[in-house]
């Protein structure tokens, strides 16, 4: 497996892998460095819509200083 | 074992990464342990990739009606965001959320959450809403997530649970996921007798392919609720016996198989040996690998005693029972536990390639080894069986010896020259004592 594609998920998962997974194929760590990617850019989404959408749940009346909380 | 561990692991990283579990493919050959580490860190890192936004939702949600809160939770953020935020709310706050949301709608959070992040929200839940989503999670099959429950439930919960939850088969799935093996001492206590009976009858159905979790259930628990579980089904008619033992046979279990037999009492034990599939060299062959493999010499050499003449011979004579390094671990195992007078019988059952063999392994033995030995043969006064081993020896492994010899009782030479007559070694036993003299 190549240095760089371990780096790669190390970075990607904020730390070292556990050191058994050397033992992978490359396509493996690159596999789990794109699916930890794709699930944390996956979870911003989610979590840019819901909060919009929250909003319209909202009495009117509370909606501004909900906003201010959510930094939005 | 390790195979149903991987595949446990697995699906729960896919759960985190939101992928399916046949993506994962790749790791079907990683250690459980290692899978873990990486889905806690990955977890870890999904939290902390949002937590700032995610505390102000947390703090919003304080300004809301808890009914709101719940209507919002449900139709807008979905069960992950709601899994990620439950952990930064009040617990008070969250566990009365939880009381308002739909069952259905909790049992997909319990999917995504983390337990150890919840903890306190999960003190505060009524044990009866436990109850409904632990049978929901049931309902769908959703013993991992279940199983990472057990840790953080109250012991009262989990009896309700276990009461309610009639499906024994949901039971050991649920019981091989836990995460803290320890916990399932509680858990498997609180059965009744009737309850355990009906789990090992349903192993027994091999259709229902359940014996690696019966077996890995019995052996994480306790060594005194093992002999409990062993005992209860070595008690049982003898097709459950027959059962566990062509599975053991057909998937590779007599590593797990061993150690419960090893805590019961010698009855059972010996009712256990006699079964007849346990008289088959190719089983019995199995059974040696798999104590090679996970060095559980301790456990097997401890049964020699109680097996049939015919059972000992084959063992006796087993080919793997020839390889220089099985050898070695035998009589490391047998020194270290102590179980020379168990194992020795076997050595007049060996042929003489096999007899040779051990005493080429034997004469590596250190001299507080061979000490140890003679202890051993000394309190049993059983002779014939060392007997077979010393005639054989070179005689540089006999200057060695010879102090041994030199401090036998009378008693002990006088029955040593009985079993030589009986075995027709008597004038090899002459020249064995000359050489020894000899040797000084």
């Amino acid at each position: 497996m190549a240095r760089g594609d371990f780096e790669t998920l190390a970075r990607e998962l904020g730390g070292d892998p556990p050191e058994t997974f050397h033992a992978l194929p490359p396509e493996a760590i690159s596999g789990l460095t794109v699916a930890l990617r794709a699930a944390r850019s996956r979870q911003k989404r989610q979590l840019d819509e819901a909060l919009t959408a929250a909003l319209e749940h909202v009495p009117a009346l509370m909606r501004m200083p909900i906003r201010k909380i959510l930094g939005l | 074992m390790s195979r149903l561990a991987r595949k446990a692991e697995i699906l729960k990283l896919a759960r985190v990464l939101g992928v399916g579990e046949s993506d994962l493919a790749y790791l079907s050959n990683s250690d459980p342990a290692s899978i873990r580490e990486f889905r806690e860190q990955a977890s870890a890192r999904l939290f902390d990739a949002d937590e700032a936004r995610l505390r102000r939702v947390a703090a919003a949600s304080k300004l809301l009606p808890v009914p709101l809160i719940a209507l919002i939770a449900e139709h807008v953020f979905g069960a992950l965001l709601c899994a990620r935020v439950a952990g930064l709310i009040a617990p008070d706050r969250a566990a009365e959320l939880a009381q308002r949301l739909r069952v259905g709608f909790l049992a997909d959070v319990t999917l995504e959450i983390d337990p150890r992040h919840v903890r306190e929200v999960i003190k505060r839940i009524p044990t009866a809403r436990i109850v409904e989503v632990a049978l929901e999670l049931a309902k769908r099959g959703e013993f991992v997530t279940l199983a990472r429950f057990v840790d953080y439930v109250s012991t009262d919960a989990i009896k309700a649970v276990m009461e309610k939850l009639t499906d024994n088969a949901a039971l050991l799935h649920v019981a091989f996921f836990v995460e803290d093996k320890s916990r399932l001492n509680d858990l498997v206590g609180l059965l009744p007798e009737a309850r355990i009976k009906d789990i090992i009858f349903l192993a027994a159905d091999e259709s229902q392919d359940l014996w690696s979790e019966a077996l890995a259930l019995m052996n994480d628990v306790s060594p005194a609720l093992r002999k409990r579980l062993g005992e209860l089904a070595a008690t049982l008619d003898e097709s459950i016996l027959m059962s566990m033992a062509r599975s053991a046979q057909a998937k590779g279990l007599w590593s797990a198989v061993l150690p419960i037999v090893g805590v019961m009492a010698t009855p059972h034990q010996r009712r256990l040996l006699q079964l007849p599939v346990l008289n088959d060299e190719g089983v019995l062959d199995s059974i040696v690998k798999a104590v090679d493999v996970d060095h559980l010499w301790e456990a097997l050499i401890p049964l020699v005693p109680m097996m049939q003449g015919d059972q000992q011979s084959r063992l006796a004579n087993l080919p793997m029972l020839r390889e220089s390094r099985v050898l070695d671990a035998v009589l490391k195992a047998t020194d270290v536990h102590g179980l020379w007078s168990q194992l020795l019988p076997l050595v007049p059952l060996m042929n003489d390639d096999g007899q040779q063999r051990l005493v080429l392994a034997a004469e590596k033995l250190s001299d507080a080894t061979f000490g140890r030995i003679f202890d051993a043969v000394q309190a049993s006064r059983t002779w014939s069986p060392l007997l077979v081993l010393l005639l054989r020896t070179r005689e540089d492994v006999r200057a060695r010896i010879a102090p041994l010899v030199a401090r036998l009782s009378p008693d002990s030479a006088r029955l040593i020259a009985q079993e030589a007559e009986r075995i027709g070694a008597l004038d090899r036993l002459e020249k064995f004592w000359v050489s020894l003299a000899n040797a000084k």
